[in-house]
């Protein structure tokens, strides 16, 4: 017979250590993705800062520096912010300060990664990891999406605290804890105080949130999540109320509300342009939408719900016929797109159920060709989109060889960029727009607009003056004849610059040494 | 670690015994047909010398501790005393029929080599039980102990059980001495630091008692030295778990202990053998030493980066190409090397064996079918990963599982594979038009990876996919800007070109298409195939009896396999003998072997329809018709086996026209098989198996069986044709269906000599092209029930394969006619801008190739495939001019004559490649990108064709060392690797490469690294003017550059005298002058650098950015950090001036003109010394230099940041000089602390000039406040002419001259007289 003799606890055991990847795999199709996203964008998209971006992060810091005691900004952001100028701004700025405008950009990429992921996970919560994938790849191949990932501006903030907000509501509908519903007002209210635009969101959120719950969980556990996301948003919109500078009303009436187009254009060409941003994913989408009618009819309203929440911006322009910023708002809309996309993609590939494992059926092809011709789309829209403006380097390195800090004023029709350019070597109250400028003169007469611009120039108030007969075109050749009049200005540089519109030229005008004796004496000098 | 315990041994024992009984059983009844591995339960090896007192006591004692098991006892005896007879004897003693005694005992000499170390793997080597166990014969190992290791590695089930000295519970008392146990423990612990990953936690890894299980030693090769053979196993095994069991290591009691020095030596040289060639043995330690010599290459590159900078700009990234080649190659090779793959996504339907594995398939298919409405899967994995898929719980609020397929809507089920064509086409025609370049591809990679891969793929499958399609994408964006590049002005050059890439491109897409994954065909269920009869044809004509003889050996082992397994099967053989018609020499000794092997022999007395006559004669002479399978062997094909077992079952399908297999060059000891077999390999163990997927495996001639009712059904194989083989396929493929097995059932002869591929090549592209010019119609024009379109794909490429060699030559001429003509192929295009698209077509093309093709091919096929285009443009000529060409078989002999006339051609255009790249050297007008990319084409054609001459050299070495050897026979004997089974992983090489880049990056880095701090040594050496005792003013020149290295030696000669300070004028720009400032220290002199921020423009315009404000604002802050580190590492005193006369409007950087104002200049004065205080630049003395110091006040920067002042006396011609006393005087009364700097430079009259300069020397005399006093040759213009030169030049009259020498000599006297002290000066006076 056998025996085993040996006491067990003198034998030791050793377990040869196997060295496994830490990463969840089914994870890491999304971070392929979102490093392609990533990629592109930090890659591809190279420009000097947008006029909005050098506005809000030079805001942010003139607020920061002011909270920590700093003087007063000379601006009144609040009163034509299309955010709240102390939320945004003041991060971009923070962020600019430490790392400059890339860092400050980074801020917004990373916002939209976020968003990317908030598709993924609500897409494959609500309908099948190759319906997520699909999903984010699209997305991140959109011309638009790249676009906001590369703008230091409010809107990728916004769009992230609206996508988690709605990614909540998609959990909390899927969950028997109610509680994280709490969550989905605050965070409404913060995109509501990054972009004010935000506003228009707030019901297709809440709406995710009735929908969803009611189909999964019946119609009284959807009242209970709906009156805790309700109570919440309200004690949010309570306290940002109590501590807001009421000057933001002005804002939001005309920024959004009632805003008028800066850009008018037919609604035709809108729509065209939202089609050609958008129309794939669209296309897809309403896929998607038939795709539910046909098999989950019960989810038909929800997802006619998020269909019909992609099409509110675009919608907004075409009524407005405002062709301003649309570029970068179709981000917003396409992200309650994107589920439905994804899952008619994943349809198309009939991965849908199978999973892609059972690769000899070539159909997949066809789900990674739609995302293919996103993203060649995408890719050139976003770096069309990003040369629109001119690259302003080399006007800031001239302004860098005449302007001193805290010494002399500066008349710039670009100011936004000039001003974010030289903050290093200029004080605020140096700056001065072409537009709404006030002038007292010496026999403290006061000014507005043209006449105090043409007192000014004849007064030699400014030591430097930037035109480019761009921004601000009408003030601009005011200003210049107004120089070639009183010949009390040189034209020390000209500055070639290329954006969508075509070549263009910054002028720097500096102050002669003796009255009447500048070189700026003709019109013809310039190019209008 | 964890410890496993439980209380289960009764189960244990009714386990062991049980199986115990079972086996003993079929022992006992001597079952002939039972393997008898399973027979016994455990192996003892027991390896002996000189222990004849010992064999006894050990056999009693395991005989009482293995009782009830049944064990085989291995002793492997290297005795030189009785102990052989000892154990005989004890065998002969032994009573137990469950003890198995088997004695190998080793002669002395060459047997014995390796001693203990081999006795044991010799041991192992033969057991045959499931576990081995190995203990020494010296009783120091406790043999009751053997049945506690079996049983605890059978209860715990675990690899290996190792009895150990080093555990609660043992002990090493037994060792003899102190001594002998700290060695001991020294080995056992260096051991555990040595090889950490897999010996840190195991108590006694040197231990000599141990038990393993035998798997453990599958595909390993042991090669132990000395006695440490568990270390040995525990380092190449591929072990999981170990069990230690406690012992007590015994005293000897009989013998003597083999253990002395040299044993402890060879375990240190066995450890070091283990280290070298385990790659995963001391892991850490070679990537720790890896990392190591990295670093101190970097840091090497950053020391002396300094000093290499301007020699070698580029330096880190050469030695970082070198050094991450050398890190590749061992990471590759020695610590991450690839391992096999099991291969079992190769072998589908190539690894049938019988009919009834061909009915399991079918079933398994079935079943599939029927199951999830999807086609047959026969790889294990994919059964698997489908049952997983149905088994994986869904996300509980899915809105949707699956989707139901609508019946009766057949729109919907349709309607996917509508648009998913539509939307691979808008793709593809999405890419052409928008060209998107390197982007696409990276798109595609990371996108595509992300869709394909999740858990449950089949990695291989989906990664060749995934760059397949990359591939794809690549080749549309490079062909669509290929052609929008094309220059049409010279299309003659252009034209051909374009169709050479396009022709290029068409067939590496064929290639992805080819391989690209495809599920297995399917066999359709018919009669049973072994029921027809089989003839095996041979058509020989010249070959030879030597030749034929191992081939008919090799069919008829193969026809007496296949009828031992189908006994009513039909097997006829016959040798279809040409040799007459052909009047070969040797026709009739082939109809004698026929008759010695009792085959049938047919000889052909009718001549007509070379090898495919032949065959139709024999097979009308035989009535093989209708039902028959027809065999095809060529002479030299020798079949293994398994042929007609594995090639015959697949005819259960009544469609199934042919089943074709492999031709495989067992030669392989020559180059030229060698090569060729790599080329052939790509086309039989990967174009074949995906032109069978499409139904388009055609018919090679040779290896293949054919049913005999469908050449029937086309009036038997072409005559008419070199391919009748081919020729016959696309006319049967429209109804009948073929397969191919990639396994070796073949093996043959590979052309012998370079002629022979050549022919060989020649004969297979005239035959295609011919079939092509006769069928392109049958493969282009639509045609009802005629082949498919994945057919027709396949039959195109097949065809214009050998098109290849006009393409391959184009390749050649195009870039040298670009070079000689200057006309451009592409039109006027930025590299970059070619490079965007090139690069990743070909990259992915490349990589494509190499993961597809790895482990089958390689670039030796590619070599010789690109050597035999004249071959291949001789035969398309042919077909073309209808030249009528002979049949005429590959040549099994080698050609007694040396014919070398085939070189001539690559030879010539090798040479026309180094005309063209001389020529191209002295080109200057043309086009550089045009000339770059064509220069690296023609560099490329000269790679592929000095590899192919390489080869003909070996080829035509091999044959003169045969010559030597006089041997003449040439069989297929060699051993053929099966490449499908032994492929490795192929992403290893990838993450080698990551892991390389990454080791690698500090090289690569070691400039921006070198900028850092902690690599920059600190501050220079102060250098403060105001502390310098000097005995009398300095002496010395500045000079426009134009003057700077010629005038100050010949000044030097004239004066006699070194001057002590030199100074220059520089742009912010330039750099500082290092190799001049290191001339000035050797000659004690130091350099006294004016600096600028920038030049004067036309009509004197200073640019913008050399105002203050500009170096206020840091516009130039790196440049003059450049400055500030360059004058720092010079660590010797520099005088600096900047702003010079800024208070002049005509200056450069002015502080009353161009923007500046008198305030600025303070403050761009400090904010430069700010930088170079920054960087720890303190050997600077700042000379402070205004037009005019005197009256400065509104300009000068604070007293404290000036070191000097300067006092220019710049004396026109005609114009009142002032006096020298008084302006010095004046500006000791402004600056009385400060050193001065005083420069003359005058041109006028001869003694007005003297006269002044006489002044000038007793000013400087007389004022102690003078530092330095300076002549500046050449004059204060700008541009300087010859004239201006020589009349403001110190030496531009003798008197001057005369004067200079006398101050220079009062300067030298002062100073002489000075540092003597007071008393020597009163005496001087």
């Amino acid at each position: 017979m056998i025996q085993a003799s040996l006491q067990q606890s003198t034998l030791r055991y050793v377990a040869r250590r196997q060295v496994k990847v830490g990463v969840l795999p089914s994870f890491w199709p999304l971070i392929l993705i979102l490093a392609i996203q990533a990629g592109v964008s930090l890659i591809t998209l190279h420009n000097t800062a947008f006029q909005d971006e050098a506005l809000y992060l030079y805001a942010g810091r003139q607020i920061f520096h002011y909270w920590m005691g700093g003087p007063v900004p000379l601006d009144r952001y609040a009163y034509y912010f299309s955010g709240y100028p102390g939320f945004y701004p003041v991060i971009g700025g923070i962020l600019d300060m430490i790392g400059g405008l890339e860092l400050a950009r980074s801020f917004s990429l990373v916002c939209m990664l976020g968003v990317n992921i908030v598709i993924y996970v609500s897409t494959k919560k609500f309908f099948q990891r190759t319906a997520a994938i699909f999903a984010s790849a699209t997305y991140a191949s959109l011309g638009t999406v790249l676009f906001v990932g590369r703008l230091a501006t409010f809107d990728a903030l916004c769009l992230f605290l609206i996508a988690l907000a709605a990614g909540i509501a998609y959990r909390v509908s899927t969950s028997h804890r109610p509680w994280l519903a709490l969550m989905v007002g605050p965070l409404l209210v913060l995109a509501i105080l990054a972009k004010y635009a935000a506003l228009l969101f707030v019901f297709p959120v809440l709406g995710i949130l009735v929908f969803c719950s009611f189909v999964c969980l019946g119609w009284w556990r959807m009242v209970l999540r709906l009156t805790l996301a309700i109570i919440a948003m309200l004690i949010s919109l309570v306290v940002i109320y109590h501590f807001m500078d009421k000057l933001a009303f002005h804002a939001i009436d005309g920024s959004t509300l009632n805003r008028t187009p800066l850009i008018e254009k037919t609604r035709l060409e809108l729509f065209a342009h939202v089609l050609y941003m958008g129309g794939v994913v669209y296309v897809a989408a309403f896929g998607g939408l038939v795709l539910v009618f046909l098999y989950q009819r019960r989810f038909f309203l929800l997802s006619l719900l998020i269909f019909g929440s992609s099409w509110l911006v675009p919608a907004y322009h075409i009524y407005k016929q405002e062709g301003v910023s649309l570029d970068k708002h179709m981000a917003f809309s396409l992200f309650f797109a994107m589920p439905l996309a994804g899952y008619a993609l994943a349809w198309l590939t009939s991965q849908v159920g199978q999973g892609v494992a059972n690769l000899n059926r070539h159909y997949w092809l066809a789900g990674l060709s739609v995302v293919l011709i996103v993203f060649i789309l995408g890719m050139q829209q976003s770096q069309n989109i990003y040369a629109q403006w001119a690259n302003t380097s080399d006007l800031s390195y001239v302004l860098h060889t005449q302007l001193r800090d805290g010494s002399g004023r500066i008349l710039a029709e670009d100011i936004e960029v000039s001003r974010y350019d030289a903050e290093d070597i200029t004080e605020q109250w140096q700056w001065n727009g072409v537009s709404f400028f006030y002038y007292v003169t010496s026999t403290h007469k006061q000014l507005f607009n043209d006449d105090a611009l043409r007192q000014a120039i004849d007064d030699r108030y400014f030591a430097i003056v930037e035109l480019s007969f761009n921004y601000q075109p009408a003030e601009a050749i005011v200003i210049a004849q107004q120089m070639v009049k009183t010949r009390n200005y040189d034209l020390i540089a000209k500055i070639q610059f290329q954006n969508s519109f075509g070549i263009g030229h910054f002028y720097i005008f500096r102050r002669a040494a003796v009255a009447g004796h500048g070189n700026f004496t003709r019109m013809s000098q310039v190019i209008i | 670690m964890t410890i496993k315990s439980g209380t289960y041994r009764l189960d244990i024992e009714d386990t062991v015994a049980e199986t115990w009984g079972k086996k003993f059983q079929q022992g006992l009844q001597g079952d002939s047909g039972a393997d008898v591995s399973n027979i016994f339960d455990l192996s003892v090896v027991i390896p002996t010398r000189n222990e004849r007192d010992n064999i006894g006591p050990l056999l009693e004692s395991l005989q009482n501790a293995l009782h009830g098991l049944y064990v085989e006892v291995i002793f492997v005896d290297d005795s030189d005393d009785d102990t052989s007879e000892v154990i005989q004897d004890a065998k002969r003693a032994l009573d137990s029929s469950l003890l198995c005694i088997q004695l190998e005992h080793r002669l002395a000499g060459k047997a014995r080599a390796g001693g203990l170390a081999t006795a044991v793997v010799y041991g192992m080597s033969m057991a045959q039980a499931g576990y081995i166990a190995v203990i020494d014969a010296d009783l120091q190992h406790p043999p009751a102990l053997l049945r506690q290791l079996y049983e605890q590695a059978v209860m715990q089930d675990v690899d290996l059980v190792l009895a150990s000295r080093y555990i609660q519970g043992g002990s090493n008392q037994g060792l003899a001495s102190g001594g002998r146990r700290l060695i001991s423990v020294g080995m056992k612990w260096m051991a555990k630091l040595l090889f950490p990953e897999q010996l840190w936690r195991i108590s006694d890894p040197l231990s000599g008692f141990f038990l393993l299980r035998r798997s453990l030693l599958n595909n390993v090769s042991l090669r132990p030295i000395g006695y440490k053979i568990l270390l040995e196993v525990l380092l190449r095994c591929q072990w999981q778990d170990v069990l230690e069991v406690p012992y007590c290591f015994h005293a000897r009691i009989h013998g003597q202990s083999k253990a002395n020095l040299r044993q402890g030596t060879l375990a240190l040289l066995h450890m070091q053998r283990l280290w070298r060639e385990v790659p995963a043995a001391g892991r850490i330690w070679k990537i720790g030493m890896l990392l190591l010599f990295n670093g101190l290459v970097a840091l090497a590159l950053i020391l002396t980066n300094k000093a290499l900078a301007t020699t070698w700009p580029n330096l880190n990234v050469i030695v970082f190409v070198m050094v991450a080649c050398l890190d590749f190659v061992l990471l590759n090779r020695a610590i991450f090397p690839a391992r096999l793959t099991a291969g079992k996504e190769e072998l589908e339907l190539s690894t049938l064996v019988s009919l009834e594995d061909t009915q399991q398939i079918e079933h398994t298919a079935q079943q599939y079918d029927i199951k999830n409405g999807h086609h047959l899967h026969t790889d294990k994995e994919s059964v698997v990963s489908l049952s997983k898929q149905r088994r994986m719980p869904s996300s509980r609020f899915g809105l949707m599982r699956r989707f139901q397929a609508r019946k009766g809507k057949k729109v919907f089920e349709k309607l996917p594979a509508v648009v998913a064509t539509l939307a691979v086409l808008l793709a593809a025609g999405w890419i052409i038009y928008a060209r998107p370049g390197a982007w696409l591809l990276l798109a595609v990679l990371f996108i595509g990876v992300a869709v394909t891969f999740t858990e449950n793929i089949a990695w291989d499958k989906a990664i060749t996919m995934v760059l397949a399609i990359a591939v794809g994408a690549s080749t549309l964006d490079y062909l669509s800007w290929r052609i929008l590049a094309t220059n049409w002005q010279g299309w003659w050059l252009s034209v051909p070109l374009l169709w050479a890439e396009f022709m290029g491109a068409v067939h590496v897409l064929g290639f992805q298409i080819t391989t690209w994954p495809q599920r297995s065909p399917e066999i359709g269920q018919g009669d049973d195939p072994t029921q027809f009869p089989i003839f095996i044809f041979i058509p020989t004509v010249n070959e030879g009896a030597a030749i034929l003889r191992p081939t008919l050996e090799g069919i008829i082992a193969a026809r007496d396999k296949y009828l031992a397994r189908y006994p009513h099967g039909q097997v006829t053989i016959v040798v279809c003998n040409d040799g007459f018609v052909a009047k070969a020499e040797n026709w009739q000794e082939v109809e004698l072997l026929a008759k010695e092997r009792g085959v049938c022999c047919i000889t052909r007395t009718k001549k007509g329809g070379a090898k495919a006559g032949n065959i139709e004669n024999a097979r009308h002479e035989l009535h093989a018709t209708g039902d028959a399978l027809l065999v095809i062997f060529d002479a030299d094909q020798i079949a293994k086996p398994d042929f007609l077992l594995k090639t015959i079952p697949p005819f259960r399908d009544p469609k199934m026209g042919w089943v074709q297999t492999g031709q495989y060059y067992a030669n392989l000891d020559n180059p030229v098989s060698r090569w060729a077999d790599d080329q052939q390999s790509m086309f039989y163990n990967l174009l074949c198996p995906g032109k069978a997927a499409f139904n388009a495996a055609f018919i090679c001639g040779t290896n293949v069986v054919i049913r005999a009712a469908a050449l029937d059904q086309i009036g038997g194989l072409p005559q008419d044709s070199v391919t009748e083989d081919f020729a016959a396929s696309i006319t049967l493929h429209p109804t009948w269906r073929s397969i191919y097995l990639t396994d070796i059932l073949a093996t043959g002869l590979g052309p012998l000599d370079m002629p022979s591929y050549l022919k060989q090549q020649g004969r297979w592209a005239l035959g295609t092209l011919g079939v092509f010019r006769t069928h392109w119609r049958e493969i282009l024009l639509p045609k009802k029930h005629g082949l498919r379109p994945g057919q027709r794909i396949q039959y195109f490429l097949a065809c214009t394969h050998y098109l290849c060699g006009l393409r391959d030559l184009i390749y050649i001429l195009s870039p040298i006619l670009f070079i000689v003509t200057g006309i451009p192929a592409v039109r006027s295009t930025y590299l970059s801008d070619y490079l965007w698209h090139f690069l990743p077509y070909c990259l992915t093309g490349m990589i494509a190739l190499w993961y597809t093709a790895r482990g089958v091919t390689g670039l030796r096929g590619i070599v010789i495939g690109f050597g035999s285009f004249p071959a291949l443009i001789n035969s398309l000529l042919s077909v073309i001019l209808r030249r009528k060409v002979g049949f005429a078989v590959t040549s099994k002999h080698r050609n007694g004559k040396n014919s070398y006339g085939y070189l001539g051609i690559y030879i010539f255009f090798f040479l026309l490649c180094i005309a063209a790249l001389v020529w191209a050297s002295q080109v200057r007008s043309q086009e550089q990108t045009s000339l770059l990319i064509s220069v690296m084409w023609v560099v490329y054609s000269m790679v592929m064709l000095g590899s192919f001459l390489w080869l003909s050299f070996k080829d035509i070495r091999f044959h003169a060392t045969l010559r030597q050897s006089k041997e003449v026979a040439t069989h297929a004997n060699q051993h053929y690797p099966v490449k499908l089974l032994d492929r490795k992983r192929g992403l290893n090489p990838v993450w080698n490469l990551g892991l390389t880049a990454l080791l690698a990056s500090p090289i690569l880095a070691s400039n921006a690294l070198s900028s850092l701090a902690i690599f920059n040594g600190g501050a220079s050496t102060p250098f403060i003017i105001g502390q310098e005792k000097l005995a009398a003013p300095y002496f010395g020149l500045t000079l426009p550059i134009q003057l700077l290295k010629s005038q100050p030696p010949v000044l030097a000669q004239e004066l006699n005298t070194q001057f002590s300070i030199i100074g220059r004028t520089q742009d912010i720009h330039d750099k500082f002058d290092r190799a001049w400032a290191d001339q000035l220290e050797a000659q004690h002199a130091s350099p006294w650098v004016i600096l600028q921020f920038g030049v004067f423009g036309p009509h004197q315009t200073p640019p913008l950015d050399a105002n203050l404000p500009a170096i206020i604002n840091g516009l130039h802050d790196p440049e003059i950090r450049r400055w500030a580190i360059a004058i720092r590492d010079f660590d010797k005193p520099v005088y600096l001036t900047i702003l010079q006369h800024a208070d002049r409007n005509w200056s450069l950087s002015s502080g009353v003109a161009n923007g500046g104002i008198p305030q600025d200049v303070p403050k761009a004065w400090m904010h430069v010394q700010a930088v170079f205080r920054s960087v720890g630049a303190d050997n600077v003395a700042w000379v402070w230099a205004p037009a005019d110091p005197i009256h400065d006040q509104a300009y000068a920067p604070p007293p404290s940041t000036i070191d000097a002042v300067l006092q220019s006396f710049i004396n026109y011609p005609g114009t009142k000089w002032g006096d020298p006393h008084v302006v010095l005087h004046n500006l000791v009364q402004r600056y009385p602390t400060k050193p001065l700097f005083v420069e003359a430079s005058v041109d006028g009259p001869a003694a007005q000039k003297a006269a002044w300069l006489t002044k000038f020397g007793q000013a400087i005399d007389d004022i102690p406040q003078v530092y330095a006093a300076f002549y500046h040759e050449g004059g204060p213009g700008l541009a300087l002419n010859d004239s201006q030169i020589e009349s403001w030049s110190l030496a531009s009259d003798p008197d001057s001259l005369a004067v200079m020498r006398r101050l220079v000599i009062d300067l030298k006297t002062k100073a002489v007289a000075r540092s003597y002290g007071p008393s020597s000066n009163s005496v001087a006076k």
